[in-house]
């Protein structure tokens, strides 16, 4: 095997090695980035959950300011006429509702006894002793408390705030706000584009009501059984697309957990923490991330295309300069030598091997044979005019 | 006289009367030479009859072009 093939082969077996490198480097940066895109998802999807129940409760709150403030309201709630605050408070909180999607209202007695007094959302139902964390929690601290709390069927963001007399001094009460959060799917839904699904936690939630419900309204998200640890209790329209019921939700779930990826779509979780920090349920989504997976791999092709080429190109440059400095000269010079070494061999002793003006290492080993050729072709002229 | 010289004689003779010019017998000779490993023009009538020497004369002889006798 020639030198010059040696050689062309051991660049083409460079380059090959230096592409294989090279497309193992991109997949991994491929990899990095949709990691990086995940944790993003992950982090945005917890951001936008905290700042949705953030803005909500900042809603309920002032909603519950102007309320307090309302003197109405406040003089039918001591004169503990609970048909007469109602019959008042019933059209505004049905405005609320249509409005602002406030979905309960409650006149709290002080603790103790720390009983319901009206629920304007289900006026039928009171004097049960409240035991919700929110609720002790603004009794503790005389200041708002909020939160989410699972109910029966369903969770609620919550306000509680101490009701004053009119002195502003003397707790009457305490007055609450509530809605329920399976709204804010379809709220988030708008804001990302994201497909949400909201699930509750099967222990904390009362079968049998949650049976009642499902079995009594058209459409309900999900029958009690259908689930092993969740119920869905709110999605998006294309959830079901996208996720099969709780499948990828893992039993317990403390921090925004990726569920995976299936083509083109990532799936992920963040916890549902209620008032107490314990994890009440899960948001559930999916992103599609086929935007940036189509200008990954775009990048990529383009970037493994110039490398490519470039390479193809460094190659045709390393042969051509390889022929131009070492092969072609080493030819030039082969030729050269059998031509000296003819004339010496045929009796021409008088014969010089020319030099080119070149220092380099061809160049060298030429200056060294053109002086040997000098010797030998001296010597023979010695030798045959001896005598 | 041995054979050596003779053949060696007789082909330089064929070089020379084949040849178009000076530098023709030079490269003849020389490609001769550089064939059989020897320089077949520095060969003299002293010279002995190596049996290896003759066959590889004979041999560059053949590729080259000339005829020896026997």
């Amino acid at each position: 095997m020639s030198i010059r093939l040696k050689v062309l082969l051991s660049i083409t077996l460079i380059f090959v090695v230096g592409a294989g490198v090279i497309v193992l480097a991109l997949n991994q940066n491929y990899t990095k980035t949709l990691n990086a895109e995940t944790a993003s998802v992950l982090s945005g999807a917890q951001a936008n959950l905290d700042a949705l129940q953030q803005a909500d409760t900042n809603k309920l709150a002032s909603t519950l300011a102007a309320k307090e403030a309302d003197p109405k309201i406040r003089d039918l709630y001591l004169a503990r006429d609970r048909n007469a605050l109602f019959a008042y408070v019933s059209p505004q909180f049905a405005a609320m509702k249509k409005d602002f999607q406030i979905t309960h209202w409650y006149f709290e007695r002080p603790n103790p006894p720390g009983t319901i007094f009206l629920r304007v959302h289900k006026p039928a139902q009171f004097d049960d002793v409240l035991k919700r964390k929110t609720y002790l929690q603004s009794v503790k601290t005389g200041g708002y408390a909020s939160g989410l709390e699972l109910g029966a069927t369903a969770v609620a963001l919550r306000v509680v705030h101490p009701y004053y007399a009119a002195d502003g001094t003397t707790i009457i009460g305490y007055m609450e706000l509530g809605e329920e959060i399976a709204s804010f799917v379809k709220q988030l839904n708008q804001q990302t584009g994201d497909q949400y699904g909201l699930y509750l936690k099967k222990s904390g939630l009362d079968e049998k009501s949650w049976s009642a419900i499902t079995s009594s309204t058209p459409g309900a998200q999900q029958a009690w059984t259908d689930a092993q640890n969740w119920v869905l209790v709110g999605s998006t329209d294309a959830w079901g697309e996208t996720s099969d019921s709780e499948a990828g939700v893992p039993a317990s779930l403390s921090e925004p957990t990726s569920l995976g990826q299936k083509a083109n779509i990532l799936y992920g979780a963040v916890p549902i923490k209620d008032a107490g920090g314990d994890v009440i349920g899960v948001l559930a989504f999916s992103h599609d991330v086929g935007a940036q997976v189509s200008a990954l791999s775009q990048a990529q092709t383009q970037v493994l295309g110039i490398i490519l080429a470039m390479l193809v190109i460094l190659a045709v440059a390393v042969a051509i300069l390889m022929n131009a400095l070492i092969f072609n000269r080493l030819k030039e010079m082969t030729a050269h030598m059998e031509e000296t070494s003819t004339l010496l061999a045929g009796g021409s002793f008088d014969v010089s091997y020319d030099v080119k003006n070149s220092t380099d290492e061809i160049g060298q080993f030429e200056a060294f044979f053109a002086q040997f050729i000098g010797l030998i072709a001296s010597t023979m002229r010695q030798l045959t005019n001896r005598p | 006289m041995g054979l050596f010289y003779e053949l060696c004689a007789e082909l330089l003779e064929q070089v020379e009367s084949q040849a178009t010019g000076p530098m023709d017998v030079v490269h003849a000779k020389g490609k001769l030479s550089v064939q059989a490993g020897f320089m077949v023009g520095l060969v003299g009538p002293s010279d002995p009859d190596d049996p290896a020497k003759i066959e590889k004369l004979r041999k560059s002889a053949r590729e080259l072009g000339y005829t020896l006798r026997g």
